[in-house]
């Protein structure tokens, strides 16, 4: 990672796009290989006694679900257990992209289910435990991955289409925000999900793909709303995750980073759409280049650019910028502080553990006497069984029922 | 040609009409949302046309200053939801940008802007209010897919009548009024607090009265969404569209002051309780189909 130096930030640009376009055509082993070599590389990584053998099994039996879900601490232990921020952790998601994109025979919704109670399992440990959660949103564009494979699995090719939509656009901010975020900090305004940033675009995208899955298979109804769902507390993450680096480094405002930042929320879609229109088009749906409506797929549509010019019309006759020099810059200037003030609201929750009603502690405590009682039990002492025969009947009586119930 | 481009001013006058009419709107609801609760405790309130004279004043000063610093895009914020979302019919030239979930965090986003200080408890509203904006936008496309923002999903519910989506909507607009209700006069004074100028205090009052009345549509759009006229209703639709608007606009007042009078505002427990009957009610009408 020598490239993510301050001052080489064009550098760092170029490995991580070349990262992106290279990885993804590469083979499942190679990438285990490059797993392993990071892996033994970083400081804070994930612990031997799980990650070589994993890493092992990941060789050994490619494209498995088990395995796949086994690779996650070892991907995003540095960036979510050990909370540190960098660009490596970026290269990391772009890893995680690949692998599941190459395992093209797992099972989508047991993924989406491990990832689920990944997310809430890091959540709800930050919580109890009174510390910042990482940086989720590393996460989506495996979440948004497996939403592609699901989709071409089940040969939904413009849903595919979609989600591959969403997923680049969401590994380049990424890679964006993790190389040039030195040099402007700013820049990771732009995953947040407000419009007209590209954070909204992938949340739009990545819900209208899921429920465009939902609408065209059968099992996926309760899932799409699922990851839908999920989609929206990785942008929740997100806001605290960028009001945590707006507020770390006061951000200074320079005119250069608001006008990267205008470019950026109102070309970037279209401009990764352009340049990535082979891929998609190989994945699904006719050759086009959304500039003016980004299509979801479902019929729906999201004319960010006009959208954008008509707000900045009734901006501009609100405020006439040209009445003072370096205007927009100024407005820009006061807006950064409210902005991180309004994100860093949510970081009460983090601050102190909960303090657990009487109620739950009380249960608690009985539930560890128990366990202890458990312990020192010696012979089991049962009850004179035959009088609960009748239960014991309507439970078998249920249980086929309900067995019944399942079959029809 | 001409036809053509009949249509298309029709539509822009259209909606520069909802605009203005919803502009005027704004301190109104303002007020009933002030001074209702106060009514119908028995003791009175100030006056509407106050108000009125208030949001005029704060008109004038921006034509003649221009606005400055955080309140410029708050206010932007609003203007720019008042006239993308369907209020009288939905032959309005901007009403295919009305999405509800970007509409609603454009809304919420402008909310942060809008004083020095954020509110105290804006975290624990602003976390559900974006999640209960995913599921809508879920239930949406899951319950109809191919329509295309606010105003296709009108314009589909009035060919194609569905109640169980029609009803899910309804309890996410009341769990979104539950876990974000429209900002009150307090909170105003809590965000305004170490402002000493009076001028920007009032005009910080009008644009909070906007971004209401821009919350209101939303949450009345999203509850009875038949009630907004088709395009091609004629004059006669135009009109039902006007009266329906008022009567929508209505209702979400009195539904979120009676919430507020009976303290059940920011409650998570009701919060979940009506994101469960949207996510049943959308479920149920997907299976029994």
């Amino acid at each position: 990672m020598l490239a993510l130096q301050p001052g080489r930030f064009g550098q760092a640009v170029t490995v991580c796009l070349a990262a992106l376009a290279a990885v993804l055509a590469l083979s499942p082993a190679v990438l285990a290989v490059a797993l392993g070599v990071i892996a033994a590389q970083e400081r804070d990584a994930c612990p031997a006694v799980w990650s070589v053998p994993v890493l092992l099994l990941s060789v050994l039996f490619p494209a498995q679900t088990p395995v796949l879900l086994g690779l996650l601490p070892v991907l995003f232990w540095p960036a979510l257990v050990r909370r540190r921020d960098g660009g490596c952790s970026a290269v990391m998601s772009i890893l995680g992209v690949s692998l599941v994109w190459h395992a093209s025979d797992v099972v989508s919704a047991e993924l989406v289910a491990g990832l689920g109670l990944c997310m809430l399992g890091l959540i709800g440990w930050s919580v109890l435990g009174a510390h910042r959660a990482g940086n989720l949103g590393l996460l989506r564009p495996v979440l948004l991955m497996v939403l592609v494979v699901a989709a071409q699995g089940e040969g939904l090719a413009v849903c595919a289409r979609i989600a591959l939509e969403a997923t680049l656009l969401d590994l380049v901010t990424l890679a964006l925000t993790a190389s040039l975020g030195l040099r402007f900090p700013m820049l990771a305004v732009l995953r947040l999900p407000f419009p007209p940033l590209p954070g909204l675009v992938v949340l739009w995208l990545g819900i209208h793909a899921a429920l465009g899955l939902a609408a065209g298979v059968e099992g996926w109804s309760v899932l799409g709303v699922a990851v839908a769902l999920l989609l929206g507390v990785l942008a929740l993450s997100d806001l605290l995750a960028v009001g945590r680096q707006m507020s770390a480094v006061q951000v200074a405002v320079s005119g250069v980073s608001v006008l990267l930042l205008g470019a950026g929320s109102l070309l970037l879609p279209a401009l990764v759409f352009g340049m990535t229109s082979p891929a998609l088009h190989v994945v699904g749906g006719e050759w086009v280049w959304p500039i003016w409506s980004i299509g979801a797929g479902d019929g729906s549509h999201f004319r960010l650019m006009a959208f954008v010019m008509v707000g900045a019309v009734i901006w501009i006759v609100l405020v006439r910028p040209w009445r003072s020099i370096g205007g927009i810059v100024q407005a820009a200037s006061t807006l950064a502080p409210a902005l991180a003030r309004l994100l860093s609201s949510g970081d009460a929750l983090f601050e102190e553990a909960p303090s657990l009603g009487w109620s739950l502690r009380r249960f608690i405590v009985s539930g560890r006497v128990r366990f202890r009682a458990l312990k020192g039990m010696k012979a089991p002492v049962l009850h004179d069984l035959r009088q609960g025969a009748v239960g014991l009947w309507l439970v078998l009586l249920g249980l086929v029922l309900a067995v019944l119930g399942v079959m029809t | 040609m001409a036809h053509e481009a009949g249509l298309i001013a029709l539509s822009v006058l259209e909606a520069l009409f909802q605009v203005g009419l919803l502009l005027v709107l704004a301190p109104v609801l303002g007020w009933c949302l002030d001074s209702l609760p106060f009514w119908l405790a028995g003791r009175s309130g100030g006056a509407v046309r106050f108000r009125l004279f208030g949001a005029g004043r704060f008109w004038k000063a921006v034509l003649r200053s221009p606005l400055g610093g955080r309140s410029a895009p708050a206010l932007t914020v609003g203007v720019l939801a008042l006239v993308c979302l369907p209020a009288v019919t939905t032959g309005s030239v901007l009403s295919p940008f009305a999405d509800p979930l970007v509409m609603g965090l454009m809304l919420l986003m402008g909310r942060g802007f809008l004083g020095a200080g954020v509110l105290s408890g804006e975290a624990s509203r602003l976390g559900p209010a974006v999640l209960l904006l995913c599921l809508t936008e879920a239930l949406i496309a899951l319950a109809a897919p191919g329509t295309d923002g606010l105003g296709g999903l009108c314009a589909m519910l009035h060919i194609e009548p569905e109640p169980g989506l029609e009803g899910a909507l309804a309890a996410c607009a009341l769990a979104l009024g539950i876990a974000c209700p429209p900002l009150r006069s307090e909170d105003v004074t809590d965000m305004l607090s170490g402002l000493q100028d009076r001028q920007e205090r009032e005009a910080a009052r009008c644009i909070a009265d906007v971004l209401n009345c821009a919350w209101l549509l939303l949450l009345a759009d999203l509850a009875w969404p038949v009630s907004v006229g088709l395009a091609q209703g004629g004059v006669q639709g135009w009109w039902l569209g006007l009266v329906a608007l008022v009567a929508r606009l209505a209702l979400a007042v009195g539904v979120a002051v009676g919430l507020r009078l009976m303290a059940q505002e920011r409650s998570a427990r009701l919060t979940a309780l009506f994101a469960g009957v949207a996510l049943l009610l959308a479920l149920a009408g997907r299976f029994g189909t």
